[in-house]
This record gives C-alpha cells, structure tokens and sequence, in this order.
C-alpha cells in the first residue's frame, strides 16, 4: 500500500536558509506536515543514524559546500538500497544527470521548480518505489 | 768335373741372378704401383681442394699434393724431402691464429708421441688464408696431414659473433628503454598471440616478472587493466591484423590513474603472412594531466570573461527587482501597485532567466530536447521572421533547396542561429548591399578537416549567410566566437550573439567557418550533421482522414481500461506515433520522467484511480510546458458529473472514442502546437459527438 503524499515524513538537505524555507513552504502547501531539515550532508546522515527509519523520503541538494548532494548519496546507498531519494539540482547538464542517475537516484528535479513539480516528482519517487 | 762344377755354379748364378734381377723387378714395379697409388691419391685430393701431406713412420716426408704445396708456399720456400714433421709443426706454430693446446702438446713432445695426440688447427696459410690442419699418426705407417681451407667458414663464425654482439646491444638498449615494447606471436589459426618478448619497461607497467610474462597471451595480459572499451579495440586489431593506436587507463591497487598510449603493429612476411604483433607503450598520464590543465586555464579564463560580463546584465535585473521589492514594502497597503510592481518583480526575474539560459547554451551545459528538423522547410518559414529585420536597404536573397535535408536539433536553435547571422550581416553593412541565405549538402571532400575526422559515415548540410559589408580584420575575426565581445556601440550589442550560435551548431556536433576580409564582406558557413532519423511530419489533410499520419511524434497516453489502451495505442503507432503505454496516472508520471526525448502529446483519461486525467494533465504541463493535452471522457459534460475540475480551454474526444475523430482531434492540436492553426473547429463538433457517444 503507497504511503498518501501527505503522510510523507520528509528530510530536507539545503544548504542555503531561504531555499530550503521555500521547499518547506511548498511542501506545506501540498498538506506534508512532517518536515526534518538538515542544513548540509553530514547533519543529514548524522540524522538518519538515529531516525533512519522514521523517514520516508529524503530531498536533498545538489550543490552543497563540504559534502555534495551525490557523496550524501553514495553513504546512504552504502547502508540502504531502497531510501527514495530526489536530488535538487540546479545543473541540467546531460553529465550531471547521468552521475546522478548511476549514482542510484531515485528521481531528480530541477531548479527553479514549483509546487506543482515538486508534488509530481514526489508522486514519481512514490511511484517508483513502490514498483 | 770342373766343367760340370762350372755349369751348376753358373746355373746357380744365373738362377740367383735370375731371382735377384726378378726381385729388384718386384721391388721396383711395387715401388712405382706405390708412388703411381700416392700420385693417385695426391690428384684426388687436389680434386677436392684439400691439401694432404704424408710423412712415413720415420717422419720423413713421403708425398705432399699441389693443394698443399700452395697452402703453405710461404711457410717452406722448399716441400721437400729435406722436411720433416717436427720442422713441419714449428713453422705452422708460427703461423697458427689461435695456438691450440693440441698443437703445443704436439710440439712440446717427441713427433713420436703425436699417435696417441693428433691435432687439428687454423693457420693462416698463404694469400691469407684460413687453412684447418688436421694431423693424424697412424700406427706403423706414418703421419696424414690435411689441410682445408676455412675462410667461408671463418667468415660466417665471425659474422656470428658480431651478430651476437650486435643483438646484445640492441637488448641493452631495449630493455633501458622508456617505452614498453612487447613482441607476440600468433597461433596456427591467428586468434591468439603467444608473448615471446617484453622489456622491463613493459613488465614494469603490467606488474609482472619477465619470467611470467613470456608465453602468456598478449589479450590476457591487457584484461587484468579492466579497461572494457580499450579491450575491445585491441581484440579488434587483433582480428583485423592493422596497426592501430589505443589509449588505455589503468588504476593500480596503491590508487591514482595511469593512462598510456598503446601502438600495435602486425609485422607480416613478404606473402602478407602476420609473423608478429609488436606493442610499444607509453605512459600519457602527466601529458594528460598537463592538458587537462592548461584547457581548465583556458576555461577559466573564458570564464572570467563571461563572469565579467554576466555580473554587468545580471546587476540590472537584481536592481530592479531589488528597486520594485522596496517600493511594494515601502506601500504595502496600496495593493494594485504591490500587484503591479510584482508582475516587474517577474518579468525581470523572467529576463535573469533567459541569460542563465543563454549562458548555459554557450557553456554547452543545457540539456536540449533534439527534434528532427527538415533545413529547407526551416529556412522557408524563417523567410517571413527575417525580411522584415532587414530594411529596405538590404537586398536579400535566399536559395532554399528543397532536398531533404534532415538535422537533429531543436528547431528554435536554427532560428536562432539564422536570426543572429542575418541580424549581424546587416549590421555590417549600414548602407545597404547583398545578403544571400542558402542551404545544400556538402560534399565530403570540402569539408573543413575538424569534420573529416569525425569519420565519413557523418554527413554534413550547410547554410551559408554572406553578405557585402564592411568585412572584419583579422583580429576580429580571431575572437569573433568570444562572449561579450563585440564590434558594436555600447547598448546596441551583448557580444553573446556570435558565441551562442557557435555553442548550438557545437551542442548538436557541427562547426562553423568564417571567411572575412575588411571591404570584403564575410562569409559564415554553419555545417550541421545530417541524421537518418524520421522528422516529426504531420502529413495528410484534414479532409481526408486516410491520408493523415503523425510520423516521429511521440506520445504519451494513459489509459486505466486495458482493452481501450491496447486499441488506441495500436491504432497510434499505425500511424507513425512513438507511444508510450501507461495504464494510469502515477504510471504515467514515471514513464515520462525516465523517457529522455520529447513527448509532443499526451493523451488521457479523466476518471482514473489515484491520480485523475486532469491532475495528471497539470503536473505533466508543469514539467513540460509545451506538451499538448488532450483528454478523453465518457461524460457529457467534460468530466464534471465525475466531479472532477477540469482546466480552461481543454481539449475533449468523448468515450466510446471515434478514431476519426481521434485522429482529427489530435491533427489540429498538433498542428496548432505548429503555430500553423488552431484548434477551435473542432469544438462544436465534440459537443455533438459528445451528446452521441455517452451512455456507456
């Protein structure tokens, strides 16, 4: 049975304060209440190792300082296979897309997004994982 | 008495003298059959070119042949009796060229003791030449000697040597070499090849011992880099027996990346024969290093550029939205201006856009979503965009040939290639002149060389813009491809115009060259790779519903009742259409965001579960904002009696579906997408099939 989309318990990786208050906002606006945040890649794994099983999704930056989207990535995979995982990002470039795709993304979204593509990426992350 | 002692006397003499005269005869005849059997000898042995001395058991000299005689005419002025075997041997002493232990045994000790010795040595005979001597003292008899001449074979052992000296050498040098050199051989069928050769370079590179490497298949030994690509053309070379170059990468378990340069040659034999597989390797890595940084220098310094003159235009946008941002929070309450000031707000936010846009084409970082575009078709419909820019100065002429010349690009890139090359011809020429636009299919031979080495399967169609201005110089011309540099007044140009066409003809593998002189006008020539591809064609005639076909388009449909879905797919794809078959909503969605091309269409469902046709219908126009939708609905009154809220201005084919009516919904939402005509004819037509086809 797929989890409603307002259910969702949801981490949000963004280094930057005002992003990261948009995409809560926008989440907000699709009814998910249960939002964690994490402002780089090491507070998020940081988080998971004690509430790892209490997420649902994780969305998560690309283009962070110390430690980007895709190292967050390949930590996690190392531990969990099947985490839905929808990766920010502000390149659109065919390489990126592709490192991010081996790398075991679940799904990818570009900056700038709306809600609307927000909502549908996270019903294709869903989608996804439950296939 | 006397007389009868007489008689016997006398018979006694002249018996006596009778046996003695006989055996003097004897002896005499058995003395000349000797001589005449040693003169025998002597001839034969003169016959085979070998000298042959025989001295008797008393080493006096009983024979010596001509041969021999011209051996050794300058060792003895006089062969004759006179000399015998001990004067014989210290005189070939004196000329032996490489003193044998046998010979000073032989000297050392009475000649008498030669029986149980023997001798064999090399003199230098007369003339200077090599002479083997053998001796052998037979028993009661006496003393052969031979000679026979060596220098053939004195010759060939010296060669010998220094052929061995030489390979020793070139060893040396093989093994202090730089470079690994492997040599290899093949089997009897020519499939695999045996190492027989590698210097330590090459051992070095492959970790291995010379000792394991010898006799180890060449293919094996490159597997262990695990490099797939590289291995793959090695076995290539293999098979096809040419030389050939292939760049491998290496990671060695203590980390890092090696690169090395690997050269096979077959070395074949004069009847085309491969007899061996020579590899000489070199190490790139710090070459590659080297080059990677000098090309990020340069991409740095590109950039520095593009920093400069983004952080100009990229200012004026911040300000104004920063200036609006300010008045609305100054004036809150005034609502209708905060309204206004937004709708700036995002306008200029609209304008930042399309300069990361612009900029991210240049860096060649966009991704592009390539269509099939016919050049001759483009050019025409640019035809009506581009007269009017010109003015009525420029006379322009444009030669459009219609052969089918098809580029995979999206289409609004030859706009903007066009439109940047038209607008800067007409600036370069103020007062007027010629302007010619036209298209064709190069021909391999002139292309420029950067496009020969791409390989000759690639075709190339060209368009040509030239004009009769005022030319460019040629440092002008070195930079004309630079971004932000322009010619032109401050405000009348950005300097982006020339660099972004040149990273769209890039980003879809093509190439431009420019000819210019000053007074000479310039000449730009864009080569594009021609593709086999189908280009969407929306062929047929309304009237006609047969003739309709929707070739190269792709489309999505979702479907949730599977024997509707199977019947509307089959008939789609019959027509031409790329179908992608989802068997609801949330399916639907995740087809579309793992298809990488273009989906022109998407045709829906409204009433599905989970996800409905109108919400799927949004969220697939906010991830491609160019899609045309279409739904399908078994209610009358467009999905309301489903309560579900449909969005302005949809377009409706009704349930149980008409295909003809399919097809010529469809045929106009694609030719409206077209920009060629609109949908609205069609409407009243719905409602009335609508009323029709309800009640299932």
């Amino acid at each position: 049975m797929r989890i409603a989309l307002s259910d969702l318990k949801i981490l949000l990786v963004e280094d930057q304060d005002d992003a990261r208050a948009m995409t809560r906002n926008m989440l907000m606006e699709l009814d998910i209440t249960q939002i964690f945040e994490a402002s780089d890649g090491r507070e998020a794994l940081s988080f998971l190792d004690s509430a790892f099983d209490f997420i649902d999704l994780i969305i998560c930056d690309w283009n962070m300082p110390a430690m980007t989207g895709v190292e967050v990535l390949r930590q996690l995979r190392t531990v969990d296979s099947s985490m839905p995982f929808l990766m920010v990002t502000g390149r659109s470039d065919m390489e990126s897309i592709v490192e991010a795709k081996s790398s075991g993304v679940t799904a990818y979204i570009r900056k700038p997004f709306s809600s609307k593509e927000l909502e549908a990426k996270l019903r294709i992350v869903l989608y996804k994982m439950a296939a | 008495m006397f007389t009868q002692l007489y008689f016997c006397i006398s018979i006694v003499t002249v018996t006596l003298v009778a046996s003695i005269a006989v055996a003097a005869v004897v002896v005499v005849r058995e003395k000349r059959r000797n001589k005449s059997y040693i003169r025998a000898l002597e001839q034969a042995s003169d016959f085979t070119g070998n000298g042959l001395i025989f001295f008797n058991e008393s080493d006096k000299l009983m024979s010596v042949n001509a041969q021999a005689r011209d051996f050794l005419q300058d060792i003895f002025v006089v062969l004759d009796s006179e000399v015998s075997l001990p004067a014989l041997l210290d005189s070939l002493f004196d000329h032996a060229v490489d003193c044998d232990q046998s010979l000073l045994n032989a000297l050392g000790r009475s000649a008498e003791k030669l029986n149980t010795i023997g001798f064999r040595e090399v003199i230098m005979a007369s003339r200077e030449r090599l002479c083997l001597i053998e001796a052998q003292k037979i028993p009661d008899v006496g003393t052969n000697i031979i000679l026979i001449d060596v220098g053939d074979i004195k010759h060939q052992e010296e060669l010998l040597l220094r052929l061995s000296q030489y390979n020793h050498e070139l060893d040396q040098a093989i093994q202090v070499a730089t470079s690994g050199i492997v040599i290899a051989k093949p089997d009897e069928k020519g499939q695999n090849y045996t190492v027989s050769f590698a210097n330590n370079a090459f051992c070095k590179i492959f970790e291995l011992k010379d000792g394991e490497i010898i006799g180890q298949d060449l293919v094996e030994i490159f597997e262990d880099i695990h490099d797939p690509q590289a291995l793959r053309k090695i076995k290539k070379i293999g098979i096809e027996q040419e030389t050939g170059n292939v760049e491998l990468c290496r990671k060695p378990s203590e980390g890092g990346e090696h690169w090395y340069d690997l050269k096979l040659t077959p070395l074949k034999d004069y009847s085309g024969r491969l007899e061996l597989f020579v590899g000489i390797i070199n190490e790139t890595t710090e070459s590659k290093i080297h080059a990677a940084e000098s090309s990020k220098a340069q991409r740095l310094e590109a950039l520095g550029q593009l920093a400069a003159g983004v952080a100009h235009d990229f200012n004026n946008v911040l300000s104004i939205i920063d200036g609006y941002a300010r008045i609305s929070a100054r004036n809150i309450e005034n609502k209708e201006q905060a309204i206004d000031n937004l709708e700036h707000i995002r306008t200029a936010s609209k304008r930042g856009a399309s300069l990361i846009k612009q900029m991210l084409t240049f860096s060649h970082h966009e991704i592009v979503d390539l269509t099939v575009v016919n050049l001759g078709e483009m050019m025409r419909e640019q035809d009506m965009l581009l007269k009017p820019l010109l003015g009525a100065s420029v006379n322009c002429e444009l030669l459009v040939d219609d052969d089918e010349m098809y580029v995979e690009c999206p289409a609004e890139n030859i706009t903007q290639i066009l439109m940047n090359l038209v607008v800067n011809a007409r600036d370069a020429m103020p007062n007027g002149g010629e302007l010619r636009v036209e298209n064709s299919v190069c021909a391999q031979e002139a292309l420029p060389e950067i496009l020969k080495k791409q390989g000759d399967d690639i075709r190339y169609a060209s368009i040509l813009v030239s004009d009769t201005g005022s030319g460019m110089p040629i440092e002008v011309l070195d930079r004309v491809f630079e971004p932000f540099f322009t010619t032109k007044d401050q405000g009348k140009g950005t300097g982006l115009g020339l660099s972004m066409v040149y990273g769209l003809v890039k980003q879809i593998g093509g190439h431009i060259d420019v000819r210019s002189a000053p007074d000479q006008g310039t000449e730009i020539k864009v080569f594009m790779p021609l593709t086999t591809k189908v280009p969407k064609k929306l062929s047929g005639s309304a009237d006609e519903l047969g003739s309709i076909r929707f070739d190269g388009y792709t489309f999505l449909v979702a479907e949730d009742e599977p024997d509707l879905l199977f019947l509307i797919c089959e008939m789609l794809e019959d027509l031409g259409v790329n179908v992608i078959r989802a068997s609801n909503g949330d399916e639907a969605l995740a087809l579309q965001d793992d298809y990488e091309g273009q989906i022109d269409l998407l045709l829906t469902d409204v009433v599905m579960p989970e996800l409905n046709g109108p919400d799927l219908a949004e969220m697939i126009a906010a991830l491609h904002p160019s899609i045309g939708i279409i739904f399908m609905s078994g209610y009358p009154d467009k999905g309301q009696a489903a309560s579900v809220a449909m969005p302005k201005d949809s377009v409706f084919v009704p349930k149980p579906v008409d295909y003809g009516a399919l097809i010529h919904v469809i045929y106009d939402k694609l030719r409206g997408q077209n920009g060629t005509k609109s949908v609205s004819h069609w409407e009243s037509k719905d409602k009335e099939q609508n009323m029709e086809g309800v009640k299932t």
